[in-house]
């Protein structure tokens, strides 16, 4: 048996994969994975949809085989598996017609904007008998899992806080101006990072229950935000930004111990138990070959192939997703200003004003 | 009608300041213009009309300026971008019938020590040690030269060292103690020519209706004259640092530290292969790894490197004069140097530092110092 065909989705012949949005998660992550799973015969792209051709022209020489589609139902012709990555605003729709031409769907996180369109498209690919699979990519980093592993055994004893810091100034090479819009990206950094960090400390330690929302939009999407959970017995203090640069750190801690990770970093983590300081674990990246966000992905998307042949559930769930999406709207339903202590009086006032629906 | 001011630079610290204080303030339009969309970030919390324009492409920024009755030009970069973004700018501005342009320029253009006396009628040399003042001085004489054939006005400032929320001397100070890196040259005795983010915006705002200034230069300042200790020392306080933390370099020292010798060098070269965002967050990680132990430095610590600039800086011996500002623009600083290093150490809290609780500090009172050694990561 060789390596490829112990992995997930490594049987069988290549799937069709169409590609809608082609902006800088497809040309830097999508397409390098899934050029190196077209690599191992698992799939074959054949079409991009972007209404921006400058976007596809840059995606088609990471992928030989596809070809530019003028529309999204052209994209949808012919092809087994759409994955979507176009603007978060897009993504209820499309993965909506995709499934009821009979596609599964792969959708790069959010799953939709409102938890309602999201149940919907869990209902609509039960109906249609087609996966739903939602990229939440953390989930598939060893550092992650092994995290994840560690907690479920009570190696901490109960968790009793979360501190998250994640962020820094926002460099991710956004399209254009209109990224910062809720109508495109359905918020800012929350939507963002936030669906991920969440996400993550859900399937951790359960479902977060919130206490306290507070961003720094006025008028526009936020660039910080800061969140108060609670997740079983362990409050959660998470404080994400795209404005200054600190050390991207969870630091979660237990009765027994203290785990540390700096977030994203997919092989390695520390671990202090029964008072020790905490000391470094490093894993090997196993079969999966797990090792950046790139292989990563194509773990995902594998691992979306392999469930879309053995009928078996995706390793993340859309309901996942749905959750997410959920908590988020809470969120934003919840708001209230971030206190910004260099602002005058008077621009306090006006901030708050402008800040519209925050509390 | 309120004039829409066009701020190019939007994304760096003293344009995001002025882009909040022109827009909270209610008497101006605000269009924020940057080099790349995702420096719009912060800008757009606000409901603003953000523009994308490359500081040296002339018809982008006229596309960028139609409408605009004023432009400030706060562009930071390289000594390239510095003085290749003038003449663009300035024609781009006459083109979208702009009337004004308020320049940010520097202090520096007069030395990071300037000599007793110095004043805006002092001759600009530029041929200093620092590529940057060089480039400065070249961009005002230009600005000067396209001034003369042009219509559009221009009124040059000239702050010194700009502290406050974002800034390098707050924020990046605070990361160069948690990464013991911190300094002050013959103990930070020498004056530091500060002006606090807010007062500089102030005078932007009053350099864009001054009826004088056309064609001018202005030294603009914080009201009190403080010292480099006086800047850097609430900043360690509240971090928990003892003034003994920092080194303290003798005047004249200049010493380098080998490449090779750097424990943090295979980080750093990591870093160069990551792309920007994870960059960013290994660069501030390794900041906090290299955080001290124990707020005073012990004896025999190795002490950081030290800028021939920072050394310049840290033994000025002149404070600037801002009297032609005062009575040509009527500046007169609104934010007292105690306030403003309250408002930096809050800035300081919300951006995460330890100063309050882990993850965020907003639980905390910025104002009291806190005597503890500094925690790091959440």
């Amino acid at each position: 048996m060789s390596p490829d065909t112990e992995r997930p989705g490594a049987r069988g012949p290549a799937l069709g994969v169409t590609v809608i949005g082609c902006g800088a998660a497809t040309r830097l992550y999508a397409a390098p994975a899934l050029a190196a799973l077209e690599g191992r015969g698992l799939l074959r792209v054949t079409r991009l949809f972007d209404p921006a051709p400058d976007a596809v022209a840059a995606v088609r020489p990471l992928l030989a085989s596809a070809m530019p589609a003028p529309s999204l139902e052209a994209a949808l012709e012919g092809a087994d598996l759409a994955v979507i990555a176009s603007p978060p605003a897009l993504h209820a729709s499309q993965c909506a017609i995709a499934l009821k031409s009979g596609l599964h769907v792969f959708c790069e996180k959010p799953l939709a904007l409102a938890a309602a369109d999201a149940q919907a498209l869990i209902a609509t690919a039960e109906a249609c008998g087609r996966l739903l699979a939602v990229g939440l990519i953390r989930r598939h980093l060893p550092a992650a899992r092994a995290i994840k592993a560690l907690l479920a055994a009570g190696t901490l004893g109960t968790p009793r806080s979360v501190c998250w810091f994640e962020g820094g100034p926002f460099d991710w090479p956004v399209a254009g101006p209109g990224y910062f819009s809720a109508a495109q990206s359905g918020g800012g950094i929350l939507q963002d990072i936030g669906t991920h960090a969440l996400d993550l400390l859900a399937w951790w330690l359960g479902p977060p229950q919130l206490r306290d929302y507070a961003d720094d939009a006025m008028g526009g999407v936020e660039a910080n935000a800061s969140l108060h959970l609670a997740c079983g017995a362990a409050e959660v203090r998470m404080r994400l930004s795209r404005d200054w640069a600190r050390p991207n750190r969870v630091t979660i801690r237990g009765a027994r111990g203290t785990i540390r990770w700096d977030a994203n970093a997919p092989l390695s983590f520390e671990l202090g138990l029964d008072g020790a300081p905490p000391g470094l674990v490093t894993l090997d990246d196993g079969a999966g070959g797990t090792t950046d966000f790139v292989s990563t992905y194509a773990v995902q998307i594998a691992d979306a192939i392999d469930a879309i042949r053995s009928g078996r559930a995706p390793a993340v769930p859309a309901a996942a997703g749905r959750d997410a999406c959920a908590l988020i709207e809470t969120c934003y339903r919840e708001r209230r200003l971030l206190e910004m202590g260099w602002f005058s009086e008077q621009e306090r006032a006006q901030a708050a004003a402008h800040a519209g629906g925050a509390r | 009608m309120r004039p829409v001011v066009a701020v190019l630079g939007a994304g760096g610290f003293i344009g995001n300041r002025l882009v909040e204080m022109l827009h909270l303030g209610g008497g101006h339009v605000v269009r924020p213009v940057v080099r790349r969309p995702e420096a719009l970030a912060l800008a757009l919390r606000f409901a603003l009309d953000g523009r994308v324009a490359e500081a040296r492409d002339e018809a982008a920024l006229a596309e960028a300026f139609a409408g605009c009755s004023h432009v400030v030009h706060a562009v930071a970069g390289p000594p390239e971008v510095i003085t290749g973004s003038v003449a663009p700018v300035y024609r781009a501005a006459a083109a979208a019938g702009v009337r004004r342009i308020v320049y940010l320029s520097s202090a520096s253009v007069h030395g990071q020590s300037p000599a007793p006396g110095t004043d805006e009628t002092s001759p600009l040399s530029s041929r200093q040690k620092l590529a940057y003042n060089n480039a400065k001085v070249a961009a005002e004489r230009r600005l000067q030269q396209l001034r003369q054939g042009g219509g559009v006005e221009v009124v040059r400032l000239r702050p010194g060292i700009v502290h406050g929320p974002r800034s390098y001397w707050t924020g990046g100070f605070a990361d160069e103690l948690l990464a013991g890196e911190a300094y002050l040259v013959g103990g930070g005795t020498g004056i530091c020519n500060s002006i606090y983010v807010d007062n500089l915006v102030h005078a932007v705002r009053l350099a864009l209706k001054a009826p004088r200034g056309d064609g001018e230069a202005y030294i603009v300042g914080d009201a009190e004259t403080v010292t480099w200790a006086e800047l850097c020392d609430p900043i360690a306080r509240a971090l928990g640092y003892s003034r003994e933390a920092l080194a303290v370099p003798a005047p004249g020292e200049m010493r380098r530290m080998p490449a090779g010798l750097d424990p943090m060098t295979a980080l750093r070269r990591a870093a160069a292969l990551l792309p920007p965002r994870p960059r960013r967050a290994l660069r501030a990680a390794r900041a906090a790894w290299r955080a001290p132990a124990a707020p005073a430095a012990p004896p025999g610590t190795p002490q950081p490197p030290v800028s021939q600039e920072k050394a310049d800086l840290h033994l000025c011996a002149v404070r600037l004069p801002m009297d032609k500002a005062r009575s040509e623009l009527g500046y007169a600083p609104i934010v007292d140097f105690e306030t403003a290093c309250r408002h930096a150490l809050a800035w300081l809290a919300f951006a995460g530092y330890p100063v309050g609780d882990g993850a965020g500090g907003r639980d905390a009172d910025p104002s009291e110092p806190l005597q503890r050694k500094p925690q790091h990561g959440g």
